[in-house]
């Protein structure tokens, strides 16, 4: 087994009801790796996401992070999921930021960050604060510490629940479309965190509906439409040279509602004469910075 | 008809003594009826089936049965059998039947919260019991306050029912009062009046409350 691989998806299907969400999804993510998930809405990006860290039960596969199994399928087709308190356990060293932030609003931002070391990994206060400090620092947010959630703005929110999943110490972050809720001039403050911790090595797997941020950021991008993976490879690959049609008109879909149109269009499929062009994204994205 | 308000001055200390045991009616049942409704609540969203269903018909038989009949049991049943004093099975009767009306109230107020809170939750490691206490009850309060403060409200009122059973609380007292001086106007004017003072303090704790309680913005 490769130690390098931190997650190991196989046979990944889940069902709600009679609707089948993931039809069958494989894949691994190597420690340090940025994976952007991209796909229409609806396609199961974001269950297959929550599965990862078993807030979404699968109806059938395997599931592995950090070499433990959360599940799997045993010989007579049934599933087997870890006790809570190995599911716990993996959780720890699993960070998850929400669309929504799910900020607790009852707490500040500071105690917002403190709660779960304390409680889960039995930090001292004092220990705790002072890291949450330094988190809340490093997102820009270091003076909006006493600040409770409902006197944040949506960026801000966001930044508080990346520095709240950051202080578990996690071997692996996942975002699910956190960019989604936010005013468009807000999002960049966001993708910006995300940016940074990416380039400090953090593995990420990162839902999202910002082709400019997978262009630049991810290593790799999978692009899921009903249920299944229907295109992974390289992010330069993938978006800027799609094999697959309905990658094609995917990408073409989202690109032509984008503010980022440039004249000069050097892409094999021009969207329209306003339309940017797909390697334009892949080579300055500069979208994502302030 | 000439009204004689001194009647009221003659008899105060006794209808002091008589709204002394009905806080104490009032305190002792509302304790029990909340320590027991969050229980009752806490089982209704238990994953397990029985639980569930142990709390269900709790609820329904409590919620169905008048409180005299529930009080008329305790006294009965309780009282006669185990020994308990009329004050205890009086607290006994109005706590269980009030715990159940305060297991919905819980129940419905836990239900408000977002479900996004016990994901985040459970993405941070959190043990269920930790989170429940932390972070979903305390939110699910804010919501249940005013309901919770308008039925406690009414177990204040309705521990008047305990007089059938012979505990001499502040309607007990009044009615004795009234029988003895032939002055039912005056003295359940005065009785009125107490029971008044009583729920506006609790109007007070609910707007004290609800302050405590409201999210920051």
């Amino acid at each position: 087994m490769n130690s390098d691989v931190l997650v190991r998806v196989s046979g990944l299907h889940k069902s709600f009801g009679d609707s089948e969400v993931l039809k069958g999804i494989d894949f691994e993510v190597n420690r340090g790796e940025v994976v952007a998930i991209i796909g229409p809405s609806g396609s199961g990006k974001t269950t297959m996401l929550r599965c990862v860290n078993l807030l979404e039960r699968p109806t059938a596969g395997r599931i592995e992070v950090d070499s433990r199994v959360l599940c799997e399928e045993l010989p007579d087709g049934s599933m087997s999921f870890s006790k809570k308190a190995e599911i716990r356990a993996i959780r720890e060293h699993v960070g998850m930021v929400f669309q929504r932030f799910n900020l607790f609003p009852h707490f500040t931002a500071l105690e917002n960050v403190i709660e779960a070391p304390m409680a889960v990994k039995g930090l001292s206060r004092s220990d705790a604060e002072a890291r949450a400090h330094e988190l809340l620092e490093s997102v820009g947010l270091g003076h909006k510490a006493d600040s409770y959630p409902l006197q944040l703005s949506g960026g801000q929110q966001q930044r508080v629940a990346i520095a709240r999943a950051l202080a578990m110490d996690p071997a692996l972050m996942l975002f699910d479309e956190v960019t989604s809720s936010v005013d468009p001039e807000l999002a960049g403050e966001i993708l910006q965190v995300m940016k940074r911790l990416a380039q400090e090595g953090m593995t990420m797997l990162v839902v999202t509906h910002e082709m400019g941020f997978a262009a630049e950021v991810a290593d790799r991008v999978l692009f899921i439409d009903h249920g299944l993976i229907v295109e992974e490879g390289s992010a330069k690959q993938v978006l800027a040279n799609p094999k697959n049609a309905r990658t094609r008109a995917f990408l073409r879909a989202v690109l032509e509602r984008a503010p980022m149109a440039e004249e000069g269009d050097p892409a094999p499929e021009p969207a329209g004469s306003s339309a940017p062009g797909l390697s334009q994204i892949v080579e300055g994205s500069d979208d994502v910075e302030q | 008809m000439e009204l004689d308000w001194s009647v009221v001055g003659r008899s105060w200390d006794l209808l002091i003594g008589g709204t002394w045991v009905t806080l104490q009616l009032f305190v002792w049942s509302l304790a029990l009826g909340t320590v027991l409704g969050l229980i009752l609540a806490l089982m209704r969203l238990s994953r397990f089936r029985a639980l569930r269903w142990l709390s269900l018909g709790y609820i329904w038989l409590f919620r169905g049965i008048p409180v005299l009949v529930a009080l008329f049991f305790a006294f009965f049943v309780f009282g006669r059998q185990i020994g308990l004093s009329p004050l205890q099975a009086g607290i006994l009767g109005l706590g269980t039947s009030a715990a159940a009306y305060k297991a919905e109230i819980i129940r419905a107020g836990i239900m408000s919260v977002d479900p996004g809170q016990y994901e985040a939750a459970e993405g941070l490691a959190m043990t269920r019991r930790h989170y429940m206490r932390r972070i979903i009850i305390p939110q699910g309060i804010r919501v249940m306050v005013p309901t919770y403060m308008s039925n406690t409200i009414l177990v204040l009122k309705v521990s008047s029912v305990a007089v059938a059973i012979g505990i001499v609380e502040l309607t007990g007292i009044t009615r004795q009062l009234s029988n003895s001086t032939n002055r039912p106007i005056e003295l359940f004017t005065a009785a009125a009046f107490i029971y008044l003072m009583l729920t506006t303090v609790l109007v007070i704790v609910q707007e004290i409350l609800e302050r405590r309680f409201s999210l920051k913005t």
